[in-house]
Protein backbone atom coordinates (compact mmCIF):
# COMPACT_ATOMS: atom_id res chain seq x y z
CA UNK A 1 0.00 0.00 0.00
CA UNK A 2 3.00 2.38 0.91
CA UNK A 3 4.45 1.87 -2.55
CA UNK A 4 1.29 2.53 -4.06
CA UNK A 5 1.19 5.71 -2.51
CA UNK A 6 4.47 7.06 -3.30
CA UNK A 7 4.50 6.05 -7.26
CA UNK A 8 0.93 8.42 -7.10
CA UNK A 9 3.54 11.12 -5.43
CA UNK A 10 5.91 10.67 -7.80
CA UNK A 11 3.93 10.78 -10.99
CA UNK A 12 1.93 13.71 -9.80
CA UNK A 13 5.01 16.06 -8.73
CA UNK A 14 6.10 15.14 -11.97
CA UNK A 15 3.31 16.28 -14.12
CA UNK A 16 3.39 19.20 -12.21
CA UNK A 17 6.74 20.43 -12.89
CA UNK A 18 6.08 19.87 -16.48
CA UNK A 19 3.07 21.80 -16.44
CA UNK A 20 4.98 24.94 -14.86
CA UNK A 21 8.00 23.99 -17.04
CA UNK A 22 5.56 24.50 -20.03
CA UNK A 23 3.93 27.27 -18.48
CA UNK A 24 7.16 29.05 -18.30
CA UNK A 25 8.17 28.35 -21.85
CA UNK A 26 4.35 29.00 -23.27
CA UNK A 27 4.55 32.73 -21.98
CA UNK A 28 8.16 33.17 -22.79
CA UNK A 29 6.46 33.11 -26.54
CA UNK A 30 9.00 29.70 -27.11
CA UNK A 31 6.46 28.91 -30.50
CA UNK A 32 5.94 25.62 -31.60
CA UNK A 33 10.06 24.09 -31.09
CA UNK A 34 11.86 27.34 -31.73
CA UNK A 35 14.91 27.07 -30.77
CA UNK A 36 16.42 28.12 -27.15
CA UNK A 37 18.17 30.78 -27.33
CA UNK A 38 21.81 32.03 -25.17
CA UNK A 39 22.48 35.82 -25.47
CA UNK A 40 19.39 36.75 -26.83
CA UNK A 41 17.36 34.81 -23.93
CA UNK A 42 19.54 37.47 -21.94
CA UNK A 43 18.20 40.20 -23.85
CA UNK A 44 14.70 39.00 -23.71
CA UNK A 45 13.95 40.83 -20.45
CA UNK A 46 15.27 43.56 -21.61
CA UNK A 47 13.11 43.71 -25.14
CA UNK A 48 9.76 44.28 -23.31
CA UNK A 49 9.49 47.73 -22.20
CA UNK A 50 7.30 48.47 -19.32
CA UNK A 51 3.66 47.80 -19.80
CA UNK A 52 2.24 51.44 -18.49
CA UNK A 53 -1.00 51.75 -20.72
CA UNK A 54 -4.00 50.64 -18.89
CA UNK A 55 -8.04 50.61 -20.24
CA UNK A 56 -9.49 53.68 -19.78
CA UNK A 57 -5.73 55.54 -19.72
CA UNK A 58 -5.47 58.14 -22.43
CA UNK A 59 -3.78 56.41 -25.55
CA UNK A 60 -0.89 57.80 -26.18
CA UNK A 61 -0.44 60.08 -29.01
CA UNK A 62 2.03 59.15 -32.14
CA UNK A 63 2.26 60.13 -36.05
CA UNK A 64 3.48 57.45 -37.88
CA UNK A 65 4.09 57.01 -41.69
CA UNK A 66 2.01 55.01 -43.94
CA UNK A 67 3.79 52.10 -45.74
CA UNK A 68 3.55 53.72 -49.33
CA UNK A 69 5.51 56.94 -47.31
CA UNK A 70 2.91 59.26 -48.79
CA UNK A 71 1.38 60.14 -46.16
CA UNK A 72 1.56 60.44 -41.85
CA UNK A 73 -1.41 59.57 -39.80
CA UNK A 74 -1.66 60.75 -36.25
CA UNK A 75 -3.77 58.86 -33.70
CA UNK A 76 -5.27 62.32 -32.25
CA UNK A 77 -6.68 63.26 -35.21
CA UNK A 78 -9.80 60.44 -34.85
CA UNK A 79 -10.58 62.04 -31.00
CA UNK A 80 -14.54 62.81 -31.55
CA UNK A 81 -14.70 60.96 -34.55
CA UNK A 82 -13.92 57.51 -34.98
CA UNK A 83 -12.84 54.71 -32.80
CA UNK A 84 -9.37 53.34 -33.51
CA UNK A 85 -8.16 49.41 -33.93
CA UNK A 86 -4.44 48.86 -33.76
CA UNK A 87 -2.91 45.65 -34.60
CA UNK A 88 0.94 45.97 -33.64
CA UNK A 89 2.94 43.46 -34.85
CA UNK A 90 6.17 42.29 -37.12
CA UNK A 91 6.68 39.92 -39.87
CA UNK A 92 8.86 37.73 -37.63
CA UNK B 1 -8.13 40.66 -38.70
CA UNK B 2 -9.11 41.21 -42.53
CA UNK B 3 -12.55 39.84 -41.33
CA UNK B 4 -12.82 42.10 -39.30
CA UNK B 5 -11.05 45.55 -41.21
CA UNK B 6 -14.20 44.23 -43.71
CA UNK B 7 -17.19 43.75 -41.28
CA UNK B 8 -16.62 46.95 -38.86
CA UNK B 9 -13.64 49.36 -40.67
CA UNK B 10 -16.19 52.00 -41.97
CA UNK B 11 -17.42 52.54 -38.55
CA UNK B 12 -13.60 51.85 -36.87
CA UNK B 13 -10.24 53.15 -38.47
CA UNK B 14 -8.20 50.04 -38.40
CA UNK B 15 -4.44 50.56 -38.70
CA UNK B 16 -1.61 47.80 -38.45
CA UNK B 17 1.44 49.79 -36.78
CA UNK B 18 4.39 47.89 -37.90
CA UNK B 19 7.08 47.69 -34.43
CA UNK B 20 10.73 46.29 -34.04
CA UNK B 21 10.99 42.50 -35.24
CA UNK B 22 9.92 40.05 -32.67
CA UNK B 23 12.23 37.29 -34.40
CA UNK B 24 14.98 38.55 -35.82
CA UNK B 25 18.06 36.55 -37.20
CA UNK B 26 20.69 38.40 -35.35
CA UNK B 27 17.98 37.59 -32.04
CA UNK B 28 15.69 35.44 -30.94
CA UNK B 29 14.78 33.24 -33.72
CA UNK B 30 12.09 31.03 -34.05
CA UNK B 31 12.64 27.54 -35.62
CA UNK B 32 9.04 28.28 -37.26
CA UNK B 33 10.80 30.82 -39.19
CA UNK B 34 13.73 29.20 -39.98
CA UNK B 35 11.73 26.70 -41.81
CA UNK B 36 9.46 29.00 -43.99
CA UNK B 37 12.27 31.06 -44.96
CA UNK B 38 11.19 34.22 -42.63
CA UNK B 39 14.89 35.26 -42.26
CA UNK B 40 15.30 39.21 -41.71
CA UNK B 41 17.89 40.86 -39.14
CA UNK B 42 16.57 43.46 -36.72
CA UNK B 43 16.54 46.55 -39.15
CA UNK B 44 19.02 49.00 -38.65
CA UNK B 45 16.77 51.88 -41.03
CA UNK B 46 13.42 52.76 -41.70
CA UNK B 47 13.52 52.06 -45.26
CA UNK B 48 14.90 48.70 -44.17
CA UNK B 49 12.34 48.41 -41.72
CA UNK B 50 9.50 49.79 -44.45
CA UNK B 51 10.83 46.77 -47.26
CA UNK B 52 10.35 44.01 -44.49
CA UNK B 53 6.78 45.31 -43.39
CA UNK B 54 6.03 45.52 -47.57
CA UNK B 55 6.88 42.15 -48.00
CA UNK B 56 4.80 40.81 -45.19
CA UNK B 57 1.80 42.86 -46.53
CA UNK B 58 2.09 41.44 -49.75
CA UNK B 59 2.75 38.05 -48.52
CA UNK B 60 -0.18 38.05 -45.99
CA UNK B 61 -2.53 39.79 -48.66
CA UNK B 62 -2.85 42.35 -45.92
CA UNK B 63 -5.34 45.22 -46.77
CA UNK B 64 -5.30 46.89 -43.40
CA UNK B 65 -3.34 50.44 -43.68
CA UNK B 66 0.36 50.03 -42.19
CA UNK B 67 1.60 52.71 -40.01
CA UNK B 68 5.49 52.39 -39.49
CA UNK B 69 7.21 52.95 -36.01
CA UNK B 70 10.39 54.73 -36.39
CA UNK B 71 13.70 53.76 -35.62
CA UNK B 72 13.30 55.03 -31.81
CA UNK B 73 10.30 52.76 -31.41
CA UNK B 74 8.43 55.03 -29.82
CA UNK B 75 4.97 53.89 -30.41
CA UNK B 76 6.32 50.38 -29.94
CA UNK B 77 7.45 51.36 -26.48
CA UNK B 78 4.45 52.91 -25.65
CA UNK B 79 2.23 50.56 -26.40
CA UNK B 80 4.17 47.47 -24.99
CA UNK B 81 3.74 45.99 -27.94
CA UNK B 82 6.35 43.49 -28.40
CA UNK B 83 5.67 40.94 -30.22
CA UNK B 84 2.53 41.83 -30.36
CA UNK B 85 -0.72 43.47 -28.90
CA UNK B 86 -4.10 44.53 -29.75
CA UNK B 87 -6.10 48.22 -28.80
CA UNK B 88 -9.18 49.92 -29.47
CA UNK B 89 -9.28 53.38 -28.69
CA UNK B 90 -12.61 54.99 -28.20
CA UNK B 91 -13.86 58.27 -29.95
CA UNK B 92 -12.51 59.89 -26.76
CA UNK B 93 -9.30 59.12 -27.23
CA UNK B 94 -9.08 56.59 -24.47
CA UNK B 95 -7.69 53.01 -24.33
CA UNK B 96 -11.28 50.99 -24.58
CA UNK B 97 -9.62 47.64 -24.97
CA UNK B 98 -6.16 46.44 -24.45
CA UNK B 99 -5.19 42.56 -25.74
CA UNK B 100 -2.58 40.86 -24.05
CA UNK B 101 0.89 40.34 -25.60
CA UNK B 102 1.05 37.72 -28.51
CA UNK B 103 0.98 34.68 -29.59
CA UNK B 104 -1.03 33.58 -26.65
CA UNK B 105 -2.81 36.96 -25.38
CA UNK B 106 -4.05 37.77 -29.23
CA UNK B 107 -7.50 37.75 -29.18
CA UNK B 108 -9.16 39.12 -31.73
CA UNK B 109 -12.90 38.14 -30.83
CA UNK B 110 -12.05 40.20 -27.33
CA UNK B 111 -11.47 43.15 -29.72
CA UNK B 112 -14.86 42.15 -32.25
CA UNK B 113 -16.39 42.55 -28.67
CA UNK B 114 -14.54 45.80 -27.73
CA UNK B 115 -15.72 46.94 -31.31
CA UNK B 116 -19.04 46.11 -30.93
CA UNK B 117 -19.39 47.54 -26.81
CA UNK B 118 -17.62 50.97 -28.43
CA UNK B 119 -20.50 50.81 -31.30
CA UNK B 120 -22.95 50.36 -28.67
CA UNK B 121 -23.80 47.01 -30.68
CA UNK B 122 -25.08 44.02 -29.34
CA UNK B 123 -22.22 41.03 -28.26
CA UNK B 124 -21.21 38.79 -31.01
CA UNK B 125 -23.99 35.60 -31.31
CA UNK B 126 -20.71 33.18 -31.23
CA UNK B 127 -17.52 32.94 -30.63
CA UNK B 128 -15.61 33.44 -34.10
CA UNK B 129 -12.40 31.48 -35.14
CA UNK B 130 -9.25 33.36 -34.41
CA UNK B 131 -8.53 35.64 -37.50
CA UNK B 132 -5.21 36.15 -38.64
CA UNK B 133 -2.27 38.09 -36.74
CA UNK B 134 -0.07 40.29 -38.57
CA UNK B 135 2.99 38.50 -37.69
CA UNK B 136 2.77 35.10 -39.23
CA UNK B 137 4.42 33.36 -36.37
CA UNK B 138 1.82 30.42 -35.37
CA UNK B 139 1.36 29.49 -31.97
CA UNK B 140 1.71 26.06 -30.59
CA UNK B 141 0.20 23.17 -32.34
CA UNK B 142 -2.94 22.10 -29.96
CA UNK B 143 -2.82 18.33 -28.65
Amino acid sequence: MKRRRYGWFVILVALVGLVAWQSAALEAGAGEQGSKPSGPRARRGKQRPPDLLKAGDVATDFKLKSLDGKHSTKLSSYRGKQPVALIFGSYT
Amino acid sequence: MERLYKQYGKQVAFYVVYVREAHPTDGWQLGINKKEGVLFRQPKSFVERLGIADQMCSKLDLTIPTLIDGMDNAAGKAYAAWPDRLYLVSRKGRIAYKSGPGPFGFHPPELEQAIRNELGLEPAASSRPQDERPSRRRRAKPR
